[in-house]
């Protein structure tokens, strides 16, 4: 009598333990982005409007990417998320292991409205961003202009920021070296071009602040700590309109991608999910979203119909999208793990 | 207690008053007119002045918060004086160090290092000293012996008991031979047995080495039993000093006549003076006589202190200088001796010690008895109402 | 039992007695235990098996290739297998219906060499185009990285069942086609310098932890205690904010243009503003900061036990103050050091975030990796060799410290 006690309370401490994943069950549409500015203009155009027309509540939670934790949620049993923005890569994989339910083109109006490039079988693009060049105006009057003026410490003496990271750092040292950007990837395929590319960044090693987060470069700038910057375009162009900065982005040379929203697969709100997804990709809602966020949408239709003042701002701005270079997922796909740790070799000699 | 007490009867001497017998020695340490203050406004120590020969045991006696540790702490130099001047050997302590006094201490709690083992604690001060190896192997063995702990050096203090630790702690403190050794309230830790175990332990290397023995405590039995003088302290200040003897019997005030020992205090009025003696009014219509110590003119208030040795409860007729009717309220039998305890002269409480139990059996509760004693074993003192808390 | 005083128990009686009431307060405590047990369980037992398993499981590539595993269990690895190989692995391929089987495997492929994830995918779908004849030379057409040894070798490595590969590879090391164990290229070693420059910083954290530590906590066991109690709040300040706000703060504050380089210029003591920011010192300062109460806790604990009686024993035995301070006080204080640097130590080791934002390039400590492959690329497998090389590392320093300690620490604790 006194085990069967005992059964009685393991069993009692066993629900207390697992109860909080039990009651994970019934619960509102939940969506998660990269939080910040770019969220908050998210939550204005997409998700307020979207629950005030469907009166369907809409949670929302925050992350910083990586595709081990979309696997651990949908494979663990524990996916408290619905609908999920996630970076190409993450796109790639998640779809080709089975994280992502398909998309529903049809209601989606069909893979033409959108993009090159945003529209996948179980992911639709969300954003068009950029990095590149940014400096502040206020420090240059006639500013950098190229990759090679990055590297031109004689010209622009002080330090610049980069990503902590072989991403984006490795095309722009390309750039800089006389790469054209449309040959930039066929070069880091080969290693000879990715020692091209780490030659090229000991030259500015000495010069180099490295930046994790996206949130640094502005500050970075900000406060003098260097003078340029090879960062996300959204965020300098968003401290100009906020704290009255005067950050100038140079779009010759600056990598542009694309980010998409996917459904986490399993997930009991599949329904409202993909009614959330329409919402949020269609032209009429998508163009409210560059005047607050300064990033690009993927609907064709929806760029058109923009704020002309806003236009030149934005990565789909015809005129940008000419000079940049989009951002090969594919090859990062393959080549994250190991550049990486050859970056971080390199960045310990 | 009692058995302390009776020996120091055994040996009474003949009444002499105001003999507060000066050390014939030349002061070895002197406390003059020293005050410390911790807040600026109240004294902790108030105007001491003490004079201790070489080789002397002296004991700072007192209630806590008298002052007794300050004053052994500003001894040490762990604490300055706020006034006045400590000479130690000749020198002003005021510009020695408290490691350059050459002082020995053993302390409460026996503040041995728990890190070092018996023989490392003991050996402490000689290696500070610089002392050689071979030599402080030598002196700390012989300081294990003197303490009967000879073959414990290898062990840990926290795998002693608490009477070994505190022989290791004297032991660390005469190790190196000072001068002078400080103890404060070496014994308070300890169980009754083991306190009187190594009180005789103390008083045989007091006498075997001659040290000089400055010792605080609260135990008004262990100062008797110890020392060759003791200073009574109360409210930051001496308020007597002189040999164990002198104290008990003849204390020159209130206090200490209730702090030492056990005295019955019967509260009146002198009503008249001649000489050494006085006669007081005790409650409505009760006259005793008594030993003129510290009195005012007549019409003052007195305390009149008496032993409870020294009553006699129903006496033969006859020679008896007061006799106090009683009622008797309690009879308590302690084996060797027994007590009456009795209400007189308008409900004072007054205690009998009855010397042979067996007289005891006489008497009962109730009962109304004559308490008859010699006005020289009585003493008229100051009316000090803090005198009523004594233990 | 109203009988039990007169009944005399016999002596098998009682002790049955005896035993049913130890059982009793057995099971009491076990009950009592259990949900503690369980959590520890859960929370710490299950992952830090989960990344042992991790580490050495190897099922993915055994899962879609098992054909061409099986040609290649003989293979010398000296050169090219043999045509039969060529035509399992198409067999293999073309008959993967699992896309998320094929991915898994590419990826454990594209950990081992570059590239071999979009080369699975890309033989994938040719694979039904290709006459198994010629096979090798047919792969070789297709992509003339399947004419490398090497390709088949990383093959050969991922057969599993379980796998030295991320083990080795946490090492720096690497086995080739041929099974010989060689170091890899100084272009990818990067994770023994890591683990070195891991404990390092930990190491001089911990160092500036004690001497930061050591005299406050000693400050706040010795003043009165209402004082002590508001310097103690200001001791555990840093566990009122957030890590990130935190370190943002120190961005601030040690920047080229921020307060300590203008106060330092303003005192006249600097020229030019100092790199305090980005380099090895701002990540010291900012980890130092953060776990000094670690520090300070444990050494005020002991501290504030002992009391001045000791010191004042020393000193009156003749011991200079610093002598006894030395000789007695720091001695006895040794259960709070240790405990203290122990947990500076190992919290320090697990720092990431911190030298993410703080430190440059070079500052790297090894979570930043296990954080990098565990949430960026899913490699599991090295996320978890590295989390065990870490932990091994630091179990050894563990023994080789409580060694060193003397044993003292456990017996005054």
């Amino acid at each position: 009598m006194r085990i069967s006690n005992l059964t009685g309370i393991s069993a009692a401490c066993l629900a207390v333990v697992f109860g909080a994943t039990f009651s994970a069950q019934a619960r509102d549409l939940t969506v998660s982005a990269w939080g910040g500015s770019s969220q908050a203009a998210q939550k204005k155009v997409y998700y307020e409007p979207f629950a005030a027309k469907t009166g369907t509540k809409v949670l929302e939670d925050s992350w910083s990417g990586g595709i081990g934790i979309l696997r651990t949620k949908v494979q663990g049993g524990n996916a408290n998320w619905d609908v999920v923005q996630v970076e190409a890569d993450e796109a790639i994989l998640g779809c080709d292991e089975g994280l992502f339910e398909k998309m529903d083109w049809k209601a989606l109006g069909g893979k033409d409205a959108f993009v090159k490039g945003a529209a996948t079988d179980c992911a639709v693009g969300s954003v068009v961003w950029t990095t590149g060049l940014v400096y502040d105006g206020a420090k240059f009057a006639d500013g950098p202009k190229s990759w090679a003026d990055f590297w031109d410490v004689k010209k622009f003496p002080g330090k610049r920021t980069m990503r902590k990271g072989p991403k984006y750092t490795l095309e722009s040292a390309l750039m800089a070296d006389g790469v054209a950007p449309a040959d930039v990837y066929k070069t880091l395929r080969t290693p000879a071009g990715i020692d091209r590319a780490f030659k090229k960044l000991d030259e500015l090693k000495p010069n180099i602040v490295w930046w994790t987060a996206g949130s640094q470069p502005p500050q970075l700038l900000a406060s003098g700590e260097v003078v340029m910057a090879d960062a996300y375009f959204s965020r300098a162009l968003a401290a100009n309109k906020a704290d009255g900065r005067k950050f100038k982005v140079v779009w010759p040379g600056s990598v542009y991608a694309i980010d998409f929203w996917v459904i986490l697969k399993g997930t009991p709100n599949k329904e409202a999910a993909a009614k959330l997804v329409t919402f949020m990709t269609r032209p009429e809602q998508q163009k409210g979203f560059p005047p607050l966020a300064f990033q690009g949408i993927t609907s064709v239709e929806g760029a058109k119909q923009v704020d002309a003042a806003v236009q030149p701002s934005i990565p789909t701005y015809p005129a940008n999208m000419q000079v940049a270079l989009p951002l090969d997922v594919e090859f990062w796909v393959d080549n994250n793990d190991q550049l990486n740790q050859r970056f971080n070799a390199w960045a310990s000699k | 207690m009692a058995g302390v007490v009776s020996a120091l009867r055994a040996n009474a001497l003949h009444e002499t008053e105001m003999d507060a017998a000066p050390s014939t020695a030349p002061a070895f340490v002197e406390f003059s007119d020293v005050c410390k203050s911790y807040d600026g406004e109240t004294l902790a120590v108030a105007h001491v002045d003490l004079a201790i020969g070489k080789g002397e045991f002296v004991t700072l006696l007192g209630p806590s918060g008298s002052g007794k540790t300050t004053s052994l702490m500003m001894l040490a130099g762990f604490e300055a004086p706020t006034s006045g001047d400590i000479v130690l050997a000749g020198r002003s302590v005021s510009r020695i160090p408290p490691h350059k006094r050459n002082i020995g201490m053993v302390f409460q709690n026996y503040a041995l290092f728990p890190h070092m083992t018996v023989a490392e604690n003991i050996g402490f001060p000689l290696s500070v000293r610089g002392v050689g190896r071979e030599t402080v192997r030598q002196k700390v063995d012989r300081a294990l012996a003197l303490v009967r702990l000879s073959g414990l050096g290898h062990r840990r203090p926290t795998e002693l008991s608490g009477g070994q630790q505190q022989r290791v702690a004297v032991a660390r403190a005469v190790v190196f031979e000072p001068d002078l050794v400080l103890m404060d309230e070496p014994l308070g830790a300890l169980d009754k047995q083991l306190r009187e175990q190594l009180q005789l332990e103390i008083k045989r290397i007091h006498s075997d080495l001659g040290v000089t023995i400055v010792y605080v405590t609260h135990d008004q039995s262990e100062a008797l039993t110890l020392s060759d003088r003791i200073a009574v302290f109360n409210g930051g200040g001496i308020r007597q000093i002189g040999t164990p003897m002198e104290i008990y019997e003849r204390p020159l005030n209130s206090f200490v006549a209730q702090f030492i020992g056990e005295s019955n205090r019967l509260d009146g009025r002198v009503i008249s003076r001649n000489g050494d003696r006085c006669r007081v009014q005790i409650g409505a219509d009760a006259t005793i006589e008594a030993r003129a110590v510290a009195i005012g003119d007549v019409g003052c208030s007195t305390s009149v202190t008496i032993r409870p040795e020294h009553v006699v409860i129903n006496p033969p007729p006859g020679g008896w200088d007061n006799v106090l009717t009683g009622l008797i309220e309690t009879i308590i039998y302690h084996g060797d001796h027994a007590r009456a305890q009795l209400r007189v002269a308008d409900s004072q409480v007054f205690t009998v010690k009855i010397s042979d139990p067996r007289n005891a059996s006489a008497l009962k509760t109730g009962e109304t008895v004559q308490a008859a004693w010699r006005a020289s074993d009585s003493r008229a003192l100051d009316p000090d109402p803090a005198a009523g808390a004594a233990p | 039992m109203p009988a039990a005083p007169s009944a005399p128990l016999g002596g098998r009686q009682l002790k049955q007695r005896l035993r049913r009431i130890q059982r009793r307060q057995a099971l009491r405590a076990f009950a009592l235990l259990a949900p503690l047990m369980l959590f520890l369980a859960v929370n710490f037992l299950l992952p830090i098996t989960l990344m042992f398993v991790r580490s050495v499981d190897d099922p993915d590539v055994r899962r879609v290739l098992p054909r061409t595993l099986a040609a290649i269990s003989n293979w010398d690895g000296l050169a090219l297998p043999s045509n039969e190989a060529g035509a399992a692995l198409l067999a293999d391929l073309g008959a993967v219906e699992n896309r998320e089987d094929l991915s898994r495997a590419a990826n454990r492929l594209n950990y081992d060499i570059n590239g071999f994830r979009s080369l699975i995918f890309r033989t994938a779908r040719s694979a039904g185009r290709i006459d198994a004849t010629h096979a090798m030379d047919a792969l070789g057409a297709l992509d003339q990285r399947w004419k490398d040894i090497e390709t088949w070798g990383a093959v050969k490595r991922a057969a599993g069942p379980t796998t030295s590969f991320y083990l080795l590879g946490a090492l720096d090391m690497k086995k080739n086609a041929g099974g010989e164990i060689h170091r890899v290229g100084s272009e990818r070693a990067v994770f023994t310098l890591v683990l070195a420059r891991t404990l390092w910083i930990s190491l001089w954290v911990t160092l500036l932890c004690l001497l930061l530590g050591y005299p406050v906590a000693y400050l706040l066991a010795t003043i009165p205690s209402n004082v002590a109690n508001i310097l103690m709040i200001l001791v555990l300040l840093p566990f009122w904010t957030s890590l990130l706000v935190r370190t943002t703060a120190w961005v601030v504050l040690l920047q080229t243009d921020g307060p300590v380089n203008g106060a330092l210029r303003w005192v006249g003591l600097i020229d030019q503003p100092l790199q305090l920011i980005f380099n090895r010192v701002g990540v010291y300062i900012a980890i130092t900061h953060v776990l000094l109460p670690f520090m300070v806790l444990p050494l005020y604990s002991v501290m504030k036990s002992l009391g001045p009686t000791t010191m004042r024993a020393a000193i009156s035995l003749g011991a200079h103050p610093f002598t006894a301070f030395l000789r007695v006080y720091v001695p006895q204080t040794m259960p709070g050091v240790f405990a203290g640097t122990l947990l500076v130590f190992i919290s320090a080791i697990g720092y990431y975030i911190t030298p993410a934002l703080i430190g440059g390039a070079d500052d790297q400590m090894l979570s930043y990796f296990i954080a990098f492959y565990t949430n960026e690329t899913t490699n599991w497998g090295l996320a978890g060799a590295l989390g065990v090389v870490l932990l091994m590392m630091t179990a050894v320093l563990y023994l080789i410290y409580s060694r060193l300690a003397g044993g003292a620490g456990p017996r005054w604790a």
